[in-house]
């Protein structure tokens, strides 16, 4: 079953005085289906941050559609919005977005506080999630005092805590060093394994190898899609790469 | 001028509004004000007008006062500034500026903020001096006269001096600063994560002990002049308790708070809980400052109006009789002489006759006023080594013989002579059931709620009046001289005189008594008599009073404008630097799932909560404050009670609208930094 489903998305900035029009977005179709760790690819200025904003909802398509298990954006007003955003997206940030006046653990809970849902109902579930993804001994501590990597996985976490049905990730190894980011993306590839959709934007190779399947956007339409298979990291680093240079070579012509 | 710097500057000027607008009209604002109160102090031709002569020593304080708080608050100004604009200072230094280029702009920045402030200034001023005046000479009841319209040299450099000083000297302490500053601290934001503050609890304690005490001053001190003595102690008290309190007290709560896992994990106080205990630091001097400033306008305020408005009524308890006329005089050895009543009376009638007057009543009061120190029913004479004789710890015993008692009541009282009647004329609790006075007992027969000779003891310590027999009061009378000698007591004689018509007395009593001066004058004389013409009158009175109230009230008018000034900058600057501060959390907020309006009604929430705190801080202060502020208004005769709790109600009201209009104002700033 498809959780995502992106139909005819274009989307349009028209210049201050008017006369002129971007066109950021040309014509998205895409599904992510139940359960998938999809990458979308691209260079700066394909499109792929303003089609992370228009998933997120926090921006609205020209034309086409957006339904999230079944539902569709558009019709959701501001006040509707935040609060299906709170309930069924989670969100992993390039900068983290940590709260410095929160500790770790408040940090984590703070999307089912913001959802006035009762916070004892999550103490457990806090537990499990902190353990699987190792940041379980520094609950107590507060965002200054632990590393980048650390950061990005209490944003996970945080992503986690409200069990949502698709984790959007905006290049969440952008400002970590290579072994954080390794760490980080095993992360990824331990909750996708236990049934966690995740959908990634990310110009990393690195990054995009850890995916089941990886989209190329350019120009604003998607270009090129590769399924893993059965190929391991490594392959599929390596097909990533040439389809990027080919892409690169195909912009020249 | 135009040079790149230069450029740089005004540039600079204009970016920087949202700090260089209040600075500019910050200093403005003090320079003005400072240049009425200078300029008043100096006034030779206000001080000669009639109720003048209190405008230059009280106006002296104020200027005092104001130029404390001029220093206090174009650093504080400066500093935030500074703070503000240090990643500014970085970006220009690694754009390849020389710490020098940036002296040099930082110099032109200032000198024109400076000329600014100080040219707007003056003019404010001098136009404010004008309306200040005409405020003056109606509040102290005077003609206004032309000559202090013209504004002189020597009272308008000094004050331009004092803040080109000032300028200078924030100047140099930047460019120091800057000097001293590394380019890494220059570029850096200076974000730096702090811990979450801990409770300090020997502060707490502290600020608790040093409140409790300044409270229990106020509400334990005994009589006017130990008020007095023990209003500046219980004053800083409780600023520093304040200050304590709020740091190390707000952090308690907050944790507290916190602590409450129900009342913590909910939309609406998480976010402000957390915020408010992380930069609860910087935040409760803030919040403490505006406490007690905020409380000094309460009090300046409520006082001087009380004190102001109730004047008729201060008038009316001070003088059941309109003007007395002493009859006890001396003659050139020093010995006493009793001037002939029936006498006096005549030229009295005779003289209020002349001048239009109805005389109401006319009496003759005889009483003892003797020194004693109590100590429970025991009222003894006692010689003191010091010069004074001590008169906080003193009691006053104001002695009728029941004759002269019954004459001016027309009471038929008879009296035994170790029996007593008892008044107690200022409001003392204590109602002995005999009086040992030096050693005699005499008993006390009955209680009487007014007595019929006025005390000119009242304002300043406890007053006991006694009805006596003619026989005990003269043992009293030389008893006392036994001790005192030289410095005891003598009879006391007036001819009270009481006009139907209180408001004409108070206009024109002065015709009466040059009327009956004179007459009284050819009287000595035609009896060979050495003695002086002495009379008090409601009349002098009043014009003392007004001319003292009204000061005071101008000084507290205009000191808590300015106070109220300082506030409004201390609570616009803590709004922008918050807002910068809060901008982030609340962008990361909403991207986690926080609609706008949410964002909204968590912003108010936080608001509001700093927004009453030192309001009603204020407001707690006041009322302690009042036990203590009243025995002090006794010593300017105001003993009304009502009256200066309505004034204190009228006041808070006042101030809680352009507290809140202020707070309005400012919180637009935050909201639109935030949005």
């Amino acid at each position: 079953m498809a959780i995502l489903k992106v139909m005819g998305i274009k989307k349009t900035y028209t210049t201050r005085f008017g006369n002129n029009q971007v066109h950021a977005l040309k014509e998205v179709n895409f599904d992510v289906e139940q359960g998938e760790f999809v990458a979308i690819m691209g260079e700066s200025g394909s499109g792929k941050t303003t089609l992370l904003n228009l998933l997120a909802a926090f921006d609205k398509p020209t034309s086409g559609t957006i339904s999230i298990d079944g539902k569709e954006l558009i019709t959701l007003n501001d006040n509707a919005l935040a609060s299906y955003r709170r309930n069924n997206l989670g969100f992993v940030f390039q900068d983290f977005n940590l709260l410095d006046t929160l500790s770790i653990k408040d940090n984590i809970l703070l999307p089912i506080v913001l959802g006035g849902k009762n916070v004892n109902d999550y103490k457990e579930r806090l537990n499990t999630i902190t353990k699987e993804i190792g940041i379980d001994t520094i609950l107590r501590k507060y965002p200054y005092e632990i590393s980048g990597g650390q950061k990005q996985r209490v944003a996970v976490a945080r992503a986690l805590i409200t069990d949502p049905k698709l984790i959007l990730a905006d290049e969440p190894t952008g400002a970590l060093d290579s072994q954080s980011s390794d760490d980080l993306l095993r992360v990824f590839e331990k909750i996708n394994k236990n049934g966690q959709t995740i959908l990634m934007v990310t110009h990393s190779v690195a990054a995009a190898s850890h995916a089941n399947r990886i989209l190329f956007i350019k120009d604003g339409v998607v270009f090129h899609q590769i399924y893993r298979g059965d190929a391991t990291d490594e392959e599929l680093y390596k097909k990533i790469s040439d389809t990027l240079t080919m892409l690169r070579k195909g912009g020249e012509n | 001028m135009g040079s790149i710097y230069y450029q740089i500057a005004k540039s600079n000027i204009r970016k920087n509004y949202r700090f260089f607008i209040p600075r500019i009209l910050t200093e403005m604002g003090l320079l003005g004000c400072f240049f009425i109160m200078f300029t008043l102090t100096i006034d030779k031709e206000l001080e000669n007008t009639t109720g003048g002569a209190y405008l230059p020593t009280i106006m002296i304080m104020g200027t005092v006062v104001l130029f404390i708080l001029s220093f206090i608050l174009m650093v504080y100004s400066n500093s935030f500034l500074m703070k503000q604009r240090k990643p500014e200072f970085g970006l220009y230094h690694c754009l390849g500026m020389e710490k020098r280029h940036v002296g040099k702009v930082l110099f032109h920045e200032s000198f024109m903020s400076s000329v600014i402030s100080i040219v707007s200034g003056s003019v404010f001023g001098i136009i404010a001096y004008k309306i200040s005046t005409l405020l003056v000479c109606k509040l102290i009841g005077t003609e206004p006269i032309s000559g202090f319209y013209y504004i002189k040299p020597a009272s308008v450099i000094p004050p331009i001096l004092v803040f080109v000083v000032i300028d200078l000297l924030t100047f140099i302490f930047n460019r120091i600063s800057i000097a001293m500053m590394k380019p890494v601290d220059l570029i850096s934001s200076g974000r730096k994560g702090e811990r979450e503050p801990k409770v300090k609890w020997p502060l707490l304690v502290l600020g608790v002990l040093c409140i409790g005490a300044g409270y229990y001053i106020a509400l334990t001190v005994k009589n006017p002049v130990a008020a007095l003595e023990l209003f500046f102690l219980a004053v800083l008290l409780v600023i520093f308790g304040t200050y304590f309190l709020f740091v190390a007290g707000s952090i308690f709560v907050l944790k507290v708070l916190k602590k409450n896992e129900k009342f913590y994990y909910t939309a609406k106080h998480m976010p402000s809980v957390s915020g408010l205990l992380y930069r609860m630091k910087q935040n409760a001097v803030g919040l403490a400052s505006i406490a007690i400033l905020a409380t000094c306008i309460l009090v300046m305020i409520s006082t001087t109006l009380s004190l102001y408005t109730g004047m008729y009524s201060t008038l009316d308890d001070a003088f059941q009789a309109h003007c007395k006329v002493k009859l006890a005089c001396y003659d050139g050895d020093g010995k006493q002489i009793f001037l002939n009543y029936d006498d006096i009376s005549d030229m009295a009638y005779k003289a209020a006759d002349e001048t239009g007057f109805k005389i109401k009543k006319m009496e003759c009061q005889e009483f003892l006023e003797v020194t004693t120190i109590k100590d429970g029913d025991r009222f003894d004479f006692v010689q003191s080594d010091k010069d004074d004789l001590g008169i906080s710890a003193a009691s006053i015993l104001t002695i009728v013989d029941v004759d002269t008692y019954n004459k001016l009541t027309g009471k038929d009282l008879k009296l035994n002579d170790n029996e007593l009647v008892y008044c107690p004329i200022t409001a003392v609790k204590e109602f002995p059931e005999k009086f040992v006075i030096q050693g005699e007992e005499y008993n006390k027969v009955s209680e009487v709620d007014t007595f019929p000779v006025t005390s000119s003891y009242v304002s300043i310590c406890d007053v006991y009046g006694i009805v006596v027999t003619k026989d005990a009061m003269t043992k009293i009378y030389d008893q006392q001289k036994k001790v005192y000698g030289s410095y005891a007591s003598d009879y006391e004689r007036f001819a009270a005189i009481t006009f139907s018509d209180r408001s004409k007395a108070i206009k024109d009593g002065f015709e009466f008594d040059e009327v009956l001066h004179r007459e009284m004058n050819d009287y000595f004389e035609k009896n060979d008599i050495e003695a002086y013409y002495y009379s008090d009158s409601i009349w002098e009175a009043n014009k003392e009073l007004l001319g003292l109230f009204g000061t005071l009230l101008f000084l507290g008018l205009v000191l808590g404008i300015i106070f109220m000034f300082a506030t409004a900058l201390i609570i616009y600057y803590k709004q922008i630097s918050e807002g910068y501060e809060d901008r982030e959390r609340f962008v990361i907020m909403e991207k986690i799932g926080m609609s706008s309006s949410e964002v909204k009604r968590t912003i108010r929430t936080q608001i509001l909560l700093v927004f009453f705190l030192p309001l009603i801080v204020a407001a707690i202060h006041t009322l302690f404050a009042s036990p203590i502020l009243l025995k002090l208004l006794r010593l300017l005769l105001m003993t009304n009670v009502s009256h200066y709790l309505i004034c204190a109600l009228v006041v808070f009201v006042v101030f809680a609208v352009i507290y809140a209009l202020i707070y309005s104002g400012t919180s637009k700033t935050y909201y639109n930094i935030v949005k």
